[in-house]
């Protein structure tokens, strides 16, 4: 039974690594951009969404709403104003540049929000779950940042494929020249990528608030669990993503239940040995 | 004879490089290759170097089986390879790309091939560039130091892709004088060339290759005035 | 030809030199720091070169190997924690253990490398930072070591490190400051010998490996380097000296957390910082970003969370706008490095470019002599006119190149200034040699037709007006009949004269007949060449447009102020503007005069006639007897006296010495004695000949014959290389060749000016006085007494000694190359038995021109001349040589030449029935002379060799320098 209850926690957190991840996966397959403050991103989200319900009194679903809305703007900005000029074959500017947004952001944060830990409540659901057979229960918030995560990914997969600004962002992840040459803006499609990405780090921050309290400096364990997902899954793939947070948050879950202080360094591990027998993941697609 | 292959084989995925291709080059010849894009002949020269592995077939330097052979390992046994479209070490000079590819290529110091590779540096007229970044030289510049870094590897056998496209006319003629020049000294030279007219001035082989087959090879006229060639090129049915 | 040995490489510079000097100061003064400063700067000092050598460090594996990480801080807690497991629960001295942590550190690098490097660009960077994770998690369980809240090193382990009671004792501190002090040193000696370390490296080809491996990974491994090991190795010397580091610096902290030790900010973020603000990829960069971060952290650390934003802002900036740092725009501006690494080629025609110029843009700077191609013409990008060689000038050098290399078949376009050819008689005497190759050329019979033969030129009269008194006479031009056999049996052809005006367009006529396509009416401006060619900018006069024309070679005949010669920056020996000098034409009937004693040159000695000029007024028959052209002199300090019709004309009437007779004055030219060769003919792609390059007054008559002789050397020569039969260097022998030759004739004929000198003191003309004085004086060498017969034998002696200068057979036709065009036969130069000025030897040397003789061919008189020649090498052989002829058919088939053969004897094609050919081919019957097109013997054997295929081969591939 322990092991059927880890298992679903496993894979519960693994829907919330997975909204970590996607948008990293996201900006890396349309531009090759790995973004350090992704993390710090997300705890931004988070306290967007923090403001909206503390400062302006609003109820959590259009405080999220209001910080997807924030996260947009600011993604799109950001990518605009500041990523777009580091992008290139040198993979040191973007590297260094948002190595040091990362840490304008989380030290920005410490004085706007002071280091205090915080917590997203979402009144009811908070400490609601459904009870399963055998006394196994699934917290509410759990389950439905799995569900979120499998829209958010039905949702991208959509957009990819199936519609004109997907093709826009495949093409411009193809060949920048070319699909500048067929009048696609790239600094255009980049934003708005960026923007959309900062969007499903709205969500992430979201959740990760509602799940587990948060502060200004664990932005960067975030990018760490982000990354390992999306390398255990492989790139390429949103589902793939999924499957890699999946594994990552059962490792974890596991790793807890040998000795909880182990829980962290056992996603690490598995990460590593994934990336020792197969560097390019477990469910690649083929790309360039 | 210097290079052998044997059914040789390459595909990814439905798309073949290589299709049963078997060759032999002898020691001192100059040997054309031409066929329309995507045919597999740079494919073909990633095979030999190495940057590609076969799916099977073999191939031997002078008798000696390299099909396994790791890329740069393949570098000290004689094999240079010039790009299409150059690469050069952008912030090094014309004289340190040189310098380094000689050292790596034939395993010595820098003081024992620095004649070697003033003389190279002479051979293909890049001396007086000599201190320049290669970042800063024109297009037929880096082709040029394109060529004299895979001859400072002291190869026995040249691999040159493509390198006439983009030059005037005036230009190509002193780079055909000058592969003229490197393969009379002895270095044998197998060139990719869509500039079919530079080919001809320098080699006595011509070999056709479309959809990773080897199509037609023999005498460069008759090869050109074949009909499958000229069904290529010129779309004769 | 290339030498290696005249290149070297350097690199350092001098600057770079001082700035070690400097450097080394430095550190001599840090060593001895601990005696002067305070303890806390001491501390500053400690962290800033503890940050240095981390710096260093991730400078390397960033800056030069292209492996950004952000995991470092992995092993600098790793370091840490095994320098205090080291000296905490192993019982080993302190520096022991911190020498331990850096080999803990390199063994536990590789692991991790073989984890992390199975990523790529930004991912490996993230993997680094994930495997810092694992490194302080791991760390955190170490309870002997305080798991995770840490602890601090005992005061009896601290106090251990070796040196300490010296330190104490010595500068009379405590026993922590003795410890701050001893770390210090460390830190000092960590910083030196990981800049050392680095530097050296970065001087070895393994250097040049990584930083070929940061601009193209895919091309280094093309060339043959081991990436994946290179990359190894760089990652292995970080992680060590990142742990040696590490362990010092907490060895001094004396406490240890995993969260300090493992701390991104601290290790990962500020090294960063330093790496990037000083400039990555630079080894003084990360000392200048440490001095930076250093004063920041001073003054702002307080400022705490706004501290940390604005490095993080700067850090941003700087990688936006000046992503090299602050080293990188010194190393923009000023291109200076304390610890260069650039290998800089030195050598000839190896010039260091500006290096603060941006990559993108960088250029040479413009080579000395070769126009820069900058001037601002409105020119089309693409030359006009192609053609293989370029022609300036149509006089006699540029006339006869244009034929000859029509008659070898090689395209050829010659240009002039000028509407038409020579429109003053100028050079006249055109001697044997260069009959010969009008000879070549077909027109030497149309050259007779318009010249005035041998016999009428001879009589140089020295007078003192042509009415006037006759001093003396000297037989000139081979007319003396000694000297007449020494010409008759130098040359099948007869020296005669022949104005300029009208042999010019005997030879352009045949040059156009033969494919030159000439243009008049149009003026070179400049050219510019490189490795492919000459592109030449011409001016159009007629229609004012300006176009170029692309050339293989370009030949410069553009007389005595040739803008090519100046342009190329050929160097000059000599001065032009000696004297000055002005010809005035006239037609007049002198026959009276002169017909009883024809001759082509008069002397006049006169009062006046001595300034300035060639030494003596001269009265030269233009066309006999009525067509003259008369030479004066002035003083060329007044310059030119532009002399109206008047006055010229009472010049002329002066020389003649006749008020009364009817003098019609045609042109006026001014012009001035010179006395320069060019110590170089040739440049590059560009060949000046003629007056461009020797300049000298017309005694002697040498001036269109060597111009003449210039074009036959080099255009055989150039059809060979455009044939692709001959290598480029074969070209530089006609520098070698001719310009010796020119310095002789240049030297000859300024020589020449002075030997009147002697004449007219002699005479008494130059002591000055009046007109009765200078008569009076010139009268007293008739009297009778001995004073009077020494003045009448020094006359006769200085006007014999004139011979130099109308007799000199030694000088028109005596020349012997020496160059790699010529092969010697080892034997010795044979002697000069006569004056070898005046006299011509012949001999079949190697280097010197093939001797005429008769010879009888289908019975015909042939010269040998006519056998060779016509831009074919010709090997003459006798009867016993038929294995000449067949190394020859052989040669000739091999090297893809045309080399004939022929033999020379009874029953041959050739039959020589005067036997003056056995007399002085000097090799015997079975032996081979070999010719070059212009004549000059190449090799001779004298004998049938063992392999003559072999040897002829040889001699043929090293004048054609083909190996």
């Amino acid at each position: 039974m322990i092991y059927l209850d880890t298992i679903i926690q496993g894979v519960l957190l693994g829907g919330l690594y997975a909204l970590f991840a996607l948008g990293l996966s996201l900006i890396f397959g349309i531009m090759r951009l790995v973004n350090l403050a992704h993390g710090d991103l997300m705890i931004l989200g988070a306290f967007a969404v923090l403001v909206g319900v503390d400062a302006l009194g609003l109820p959590i679903p259009l405080a999220a709403v209001l910080a997807g809305i924030f996260m947009f703007m600011v993604g799109y900005a950001l990518q605009y104003v500041l990523l777009n000029r580091t992008l290139g074959r040198d993979i040191l500017p973007p590297l260094l540049v948002t190595f040091g947004l990362s840490i304008i952001l989380q030290n920005g944060m410490l004085e706007t929000f002071s280091a205090d830990t915080q917590r997203l409540n979402m009144g009811g659901l908070q400490e609601a779950s459904i009870s399963l057979f055998g006394g196994l229960a699934i917290g509410m918030v759990p389950l439905i940042t799995f569900i979120s995560a499998i829209v958010v990914i039905l949702f991208l997969n959509w957009l990819f494929y199936s519609t004109e600004t997907g093709r826009a962002f495949r093409a411009t992840s193809d060949n920048p020249q070319i699909a500048q040459l067929m009048g696609i803006d790239n600094d255009r499609i980049f934003a708005l990528a960026m923007a959309l990405a900062m969007v499903i780090v709205a969500i992430a921050g979201l959740y990760l608030g509602a799940r587990a309290t948060f502060d200004p400096l664990i932005g960067p364990s975030r990018l760490i669990f982000a990354f390992e997902a999306v390398i255990i899954g492989g790139l390429g793939s949103f589902w793939g993503t999924l499957a890699g947070g999946i594994i990552l948050g059962l490792a974890q879950t596991f790793g807890a239940q040998i000795n909880p202080e182990w829980q962290i360094l056992s996603g690490h591990i598995v990460f590593l040995i994934i990336l020792v027998i197969r560097p390019k993941g477990l469910f690649p697609r083929v790309t360039g | 004879m210097l290079l052998e292959i044997r059914n040789l084989n390459r595909k990814f995925g439905a798309i073949v490089v290589a299709d049963d291709v078997t060759l032999d080059v002898e020691e001192g010849e100059a040997v054309g290759i031409i066929g329309p894009n995507g045919a597999g002949k740079s494919s073909l020269f990633n095979l030999i170097t190495g940057v590609l592995r076969p799916d099977s077939g073999q191939i031997s330097l002078q008798g000696k089986d390299i099909t396994r052979m790791p890329a740069r390992n393949r570098v000290s046994l004689g094999i240079g390879r010039s790009f299409q479209i150059p690469q050069p070490f952008e912030h090094m000079t014309v004289f340190e790309n040189t310098s380094v590819a000689a050292c790596f290529g034939r395993n010595a110091r820098e003081r024992d091939v620095q004649d070697d590779v003033v003389a190279i540096l002479h051979q293909t007229g890049l001396l007086p560039h000599a201190n320049l970044p290669a970042g800063s030289l024109s297009l037929l510049e880096r082709k040029r130091l394109e060529m004299a870094r895979s001859l400072a590897t002291n190869p026995q056998l040249l691999l040159l892709d493509e390198i006439a496209g983009g030059l005037t006319d005036a230009e190509c003629q002193g780079l055909i004088r000058t592969i003229r020049d490197i393969n009379d000294t002895g270095t044998t030279i197998i060139w990719i060339e869509h500039v079919t007219h530079a080919l001809l001035a320098v080699v006595s082989r011509l070999i056709a290759i479309d959809f990773g087959k080897i199509i037609a090879q023999g005498n460069p006229a008759e090869v050109m005035a074949s009909e499958v060639v000229q069904n290529i090129y010129l779309g004769i049915e | 030809m290339l030498d290696p040995k005249n290149y070297t490489v350097a690199k350092s510079t001098r600057t770079s030199r001082t700035a070690l000097v400097f450097i080394f100061v430095l550190v001599v003064l840090l060593a001895v720091a601990p005696a002067l400063v305070s303890r806390s700067l001491l501390q500053d000092l400690f962290f800033v070169l503890t940050m240095i050598a981390l710096a260093q460090c991730w400078n390397l594996l960033a800056g030069y190997g292209g492996l950004v990480s952000v995991g470092q801080q992995a092993f600098v807690g790793l370091g840490a924690y095994i320098g205090f497991a080291g000296s905490i629960l192993w019982g080993l001295n302190p520096m022991l253990a911190i020498l331990l942590a850096g080999v803990v550190g390199a063994a536990l690098s590789v692991p991790t490398a073989f984890v992390v490097f199975r990523l790529q660009g930004a991912y490996f960077a993230i993997g680094t930072w994930v495997a810092a994770e694992v490194y302080r998690l791991v760390f955190a369980q170490w309870k002997a070591l305080g798991g995770g809240t840490g602890t601090s090193l005992p005061s009896g382990v601290a106090k251990s490190i070796a040196g300490l009671s010296w330190v104490r004792e010595g500068l009379d501190i405590k026993s922590s400051a003795a410890r701050d002090v001893i770390s210090y040193w460390i830190a000092l000696a960590l910083v030196v010998v990981i800049v050392g370390a680095i530097y050296a490296f970065l001087r070895t080809r393994s250097g040049l490996a990584l930083s070929a491996l940061r601009d193209n990974e895919t091309a280094a491994e093309s060339i043959g380097v081991d990436t994946r090991r290179a990359k190894f190795a760089v990652y292995i010397f970080a992680a060590f000296g990142a742990a040696i580091t590490g362990a010092l610096i907490f060895f001094q902290k004396a406490s240890i957390t995993p969260q300090s030790a493992f701390s991104v900010i601290d290790w990962t973020a500020f090294v960063l910082f330093i790496v990037v603000i000083g400039g990555i990829g630079t080894i003084e960069g990360p000392i200048i970003g440490a001095l930076i971060l250093f004063v920041l952290q001073n003054w702002f650390a307080d400022y705490g969370t706004w501290y940390l934003m604005a490095l993080g802002a700067i850090a941003i900036a700087v990688m936006l706008v000046a992503p090299r740092g602050i080293w990188g725009l010194v190393q923009a501006k000023y291109d200076f490095s304390i610890f260069p690494t650039r290998r800089r080629l030195l050598g000839p025609d190896t010039p260091v470019p500006d290096y603060t110029q941006p990559i993108r843009e960088m250029k040479l700077p413009p080579a000395k002599g070769v126009h820069a191609a900058d001037t601002p013409l409105e020119v089309p990008t693409m030359f006009d006119i192609e053609t293989d060689v370029l022609i300036i000038g149509s006089g006699p050098a540029g006339g006869a190149s244009a034929a000859l290399l029509s008659s070898y078949g090689i395209a050829n376009i010659m240009i002039e200034k000028y509407g038409w050819l020579a429109n003053t008689p100028r050079a006249h005497i055109t001697n044997q040699r260069a009959m010969e190759v009008l000879r070549e050329l077909g027109i030497e019979e149309d050259a007779i037709a318009k010249s005035v033969p041998q016999e009428l030129m001879g009589n140089n009269v020295f007078c003192t007006a042509l009415a006037g008194e006759e001093i003396g006479r000297l037989l000139t031009w081979g007319n003396h009949p000694s000297r007449k056999a020494d010409y008759d049996l130098a040359s099948p052809c007869r020296i005669c004269d022949i104005p300029q005006t009208l042999l010019e367009p005997i030879i352009v006529a045949k040059a156009m007949e033969s494919g030159t396509i000439t243009r008049f009416k149009t003026e070179y401006i400049s050219h510019t060449q490189d490795e492919n060619g000459v592109v030449a900018t011409v001016r159009d006069r007629v229609a004012n447009e300006i176009y170029r024309i692309r050339a293989k070679y370009m030949i410069g005949a553009d007389g005595a102020n040739s803008l090519i010669a100046e342009q190329l920056g050929l160097p000059m020996d000599g001065k032009m503007g000696l004297e000055g000098s002005m010809n005035i034409e006239f037609e007049a009937d002198l026959s009276k005069y002169v017909a009883h004693r024809p001759s082509v040159l008069y002397w006049i000695f006169q009062p006046g006639a001595d300034i300035g000029g060639i030494g003596a007024g001269v009265v030269r028959m233009v066309r006999p007897w009525n067509k003259w052209l008369s030479i004066y002199g002035f003083d060329i300090k007044d310059g030119p006296p532009n002399l109206s019709t008047d006055e010229a004309e009472q010049i002329v009437r002066q020389l003649i010495g006749d008020d009364e007779i009817l003098i019609k004055i045609g042109k006026l030219s001014y012009w001035t004695i010179n006395n320069m060769v060019a110590r170089r003919y040739a440049k590059g792609r560009v060949f000046c000949m003629g007056d461009a390059v020797h300049r000298h007054p017309p005694t002697n008559g040498l001036g269109s014959n060597t111009s003449i002789q210039d074009a036959y050397n080099l255009c055989w020569k150039l059809k060979l290389v455009l044939e692709g039969k001959a290598d480029a260097s074969l070209l530089d022998t006609y520098n070698d060749e001719r310009q010796p030759v020119g310095r002789q004739i240049v030297t000859r004929a300024n020589k020449s000016i002075e030997d009147y000198g002697p004449i007219f003191e002699t005479l008494g003309i130059t002591q000055g006085g009046s007109a009765d004085d200078v008569k009076r004086r010139m009268d007293s060498r008739k009297q009778p007494t001995v004073e009077a017969e020494a003045k009448r034998k020094a006359l006769n002696k200085y006007i014999r000694q004139k011979s130099y200068e109308f007799n000199c057979h030694g000088v028109e036709l005596g020349q012997r190359y020496s160059s790699s065009a010529i092969v010697s036969d080892h034997t010795a130069e044979p002697e000069y038995t006569r004056d070898r000025e005046l006299y011509y030897h012949p001999t079949t040397w190697p280097g010197a021109r093939i001797p005429h003789v008769w010879l009888d061919r289908d019975q015909q008189s042939v010269s040998t001349l006519d056998l060779v020649g016509r831009g074919r090498f010709v090997l003459l052989t006798g009867v016993s040589g038929a294995g000449w002829m067949e190394a020859a058919a052989r040669a000739s088939a091999e090297l893809d030449i045309a080399l004939d053969a022929i033999q020379i004897g009874p029953g041959c094609s050739v039959n020589d029935t005067f036997g003056d050919w056995a007399m002085q081919s000097e090799v015997s019957d079975s032996g081979m002379i070999l010719a070059r097109p212009d004549g000059h013997v190449a090799w001779r054997s004298h004998m049938l060799s063992a392999n003559p295929t072999g040897d002829l081969l040889a001699v043929m591939r090293q004048i054609l320098g083909r190996t």
